[in-house]
């Protein structure tokens, strides 16, 4: 086995649950940075979210040629890693992908370990996320998510491949990075960047009749008010929350450090 | 008929945020719902029946209030604690406060006695009362640690019993781009009629750029603009917090430092005694007394009692016997008038013996003097011990 365990910081967890929550209806996927150690442990200290050209509702993989692309296009130069590796202070690289299925089992279907067998061949160490969410169970009235890690190894019988399970742990990390903190507000973004390309292809038709462009222009607004009210808005509420909080936090710290130095002091 | 149904709904965002909460605390974590309650009253005529009313209530959880530990706002009888109340509450309305929730790991999704307890004190304590409990729990799922699971549930007072109620998850939905119409309408005369010729302007800014298009994207880029500002306003907060949490670890572990330097100190101090402290004033008594018994200056005696001489303080204290020790003075100035009168009394003694044959003779008749005291005297003469 190429990687023993997955150590993934909680700041970039929660970007992955942000984006995994954020719709029901289709799959979303993003990328994993971090590093390998000699202990072949994968430690993830931040993701990307990726933007679909081709969104479907029960698919999410890209070919590895696509993954290559996709790193490209989310700006993983050599320019932004170099960055990014200022930032964190620590060297990066993709080391694994994520994606999330809403109303269905976490365990990868057979797409999934077929796709993750072929990142493998680019890079053996390549790890892949699932989080299921939106389950429901209407007996219980209990909602449930789910996440799991895993790899792929050929079956013994015949040429397919089956998953292995990785061991994933969550690793405290209170304070968000930056670098998380600007891929979680990159989600609205993404979204109104798909949504304004959709609009410009429809618009762009030639032979739309006045009726139908004032119908798509209504269209427009109403998604772009839908991801205002489900996503921008409660995004920005949490960073309120979140600065509210760490204002409350620097206040209790500092008269604590206060305290700790007269301590000192009178030793 | 009446229908009741509640639904308590939440965003994405606000459980991840639970989640992240937990994932960074060893223990279970609680904290106060912030959100708003809304009603609805529904007419529902259906071919069997005419008056069928649904009452629809939505709470909606906008945020939630991190408590620094538990058990922080109610003692071990579950008696709230008012003031600690108001006081995690200040920067809100306390009407807001519409629940309160727990996440403890792998155990069951029931309300335990306590919380129970609990959440009816709050009840009688809030002014919103239909207050919800939310409880999560997560747990692994494989023994392998591969893979996690999350539960979560709303509990509701109902009367006679707490019922369980589906959380649901605010997201986006499906935008469905099938909303978007891709061919014109069938109907050539809607587009060459007067009507929408001479209304169109009020939707078009340009021949083909649609009004409202425009102004819903400048609202979302200022929204965009808006959240980038408060992200970058978080950062700098989380990289202060960071700073100070590193300020306060040092600090802690320099007082540890301290502290245990002191500690050694002070033992080092009291591991003295059991090296016995020389006297230095009865080693330079004993040297004027006794210059050629350098045995009496040692405080080091073998297992037979014999003075151990390798130990024997030879070192000037430089004390000034007169005036530190007067009466040894007169007793040194004693012993040397005593030595000068046995000397004479030694020559004497001598010329004396060679009467004494004499005296013997006429001891019987004449020598008051006992010879046992005689002896005595001699012996006392010959001692070099102190008198005291």
């Amino acid at each position: 086995m190429a990687v023993s365990a997955v150590h993934l910081e909680s700041d970039a967890f929660l970007v992955c649950m942000n984006h995994a929550l954020s719709t029901e209806k289709e799959e979303v996927m993003g990328l994993c940075i971090g590093e390998v150690d000699t202990n072949r442990i994968v430690h993830i200290h931040s993701v990307i979210i990726l933007r679909r050209s081709d969104k479907r509702k029960d698919r999410v993989e890209i070919s590895p040629e696509q993954l290559s692309a996709a790193s490209t296009e989310a700006e993983i130069s050599f320019n932004f890693t170099h960055r990014l590796a200022e930032m964190t202070g620590r060297p990066v690289r993709v080391v694994g992908w994520y994606h999330s299925h809403p109303h269905i089992t976490v365990w990868p279907s057979h797409v999934d370990v077929r796709t993750q067998a072929m990142y493998q061949m680019m890079d053996q160490g390549f790890v892949g996320l699932i989080f299921s969410c939106f389950i429901e169970d209407k007996n219980t009235k209990t909602g449930r998510v789910l996440y799991t890690c895993f790899q792929s190894v050929q079956a013994q019988k015949g040429s397919e491949y089956e998953r292995i399970e990785i061991p994933i742990h969550v690793v405290p990390h209170e304070a968000i990075g930056k670098v998380c903190l600007e891929s979680a507000v990159e989600l609205p973004r993404i979204l109104c960047q798909e949504e304004q390309d959709t609009y410009r292809r429809i618009h762009s038709l030639t032979h739309l009749d006045p009726i139908t462009k004032i119908h798509n222009g209504s269209v427009f607004t109403k998604n772009l008010c839908s991801q205002m009210s489900a996503v921008s808005g409660p995004l920005l509420q949490w960073l309120e929350d979140r600065l509210e909080q760490n204002k409350q936090s620097i206040v209790e710290l500092q008269k604590e450090k206060e305290r700790l130095i007269q301590e000192l002091a009178s030793l | 008929m009446e229908e009741y149904s509640t639904t308590v709904r939440l965003s994405g965002f606000v459980l991840g945020s639970l989640m992240f909460q937990h994932l960074n605390t060893d223990s279970d974590v609680e904290g106060l719902l912030v959100g708003e309650s809304v009603r609805e009253e529904k007419s529902k005529i259906t071919d069997s029946q005419t008056d069928h009313i649904q009452f629809l209530h939505t709470i909606n959880i906008q945020k939630h209030i991190t408590c620094r530990r538990i058990h922080s706002f109610y003692n071990n009888a579950c008696e709230i604690d008012e003031e600690k109340i108001r006081e995690i509450t200040s920067n809100f309305n306390e009407e807001n406060v519409i629940g309160w929730y727990r996440q403890r790991r792998n155990t069951t999704q029931q309300m335990t006695l306590k919380e129970q307890l609990v959440h009816q004190n709050l009840r009688r304590l809030l002014p919103h009362q239909e207050l919800i409990f939310i409880l999560l729990t997560p747990s692994d799922t494989t023994s392998s640690g591969s893979t996690h699971r999350l539960e979560y549930t709303a509990f509701i007072w109902n009367g006679s019993q707490y019922s369980s109620v589906l959380i649901s998850i605010g997201n986006l939905g499906m935008l469905d781009q099938q909303d978007y119409w891709r061919f014109s309408t069938t109907c050539p005369s809607l587009s060459r009629c007067q009507a929408v010729k001479k209304h169109k302007t009020k939707f078009f800014s340009t021949e083909d750029d649609l009004r409202e298009v425009e102004k819903v994207s400048n609202m979302n880029d200022a929204l965009l603009d808006e959240m980038k500002t408060a992200c970058e306003k978080v950062e700098k907060s989380e990289r202060l917090v960071e700073k100070l949490q590193a300020d306060i670890t040092e600090l802690k572990e320099a007082i540890s430092k301290q502290k245990k330097k002191q500690q050694q100190c002070n033992t080092t101090e009291t591991s003295t005694p059991n090296e016995p402290k020389e006297n230095v004033l009865l080693c330079a008594a004993l040297k004027a007394l006794f210059p050629n018994s350098p045995s009496l200056r040692t405080q080091t005696l073998t297992v037979q009692g014999f003075p151990v001489l390798e130990v024997c303080c030879s070192s000037e204290h430089g004390i000034d016997i007169p005036s530190r020790l007067p009466l040894v003075l007169e007793y040194e100035q004693g012993l040397r008038k005593r030595k000068t009168s046995r000397d004479c009394r030694s020559q004497e003694k001598s010329q004396v013996a060679g009467t004494s044959l004499r005296r013997k003779r006429k001891r019987n008749t004449t020598d008051t003097q006992d010879p046992a005291e005689e002896e005595e005297v001699d012996n006392l003469q010959d001692s070099n011990s102190p008198v005291f």
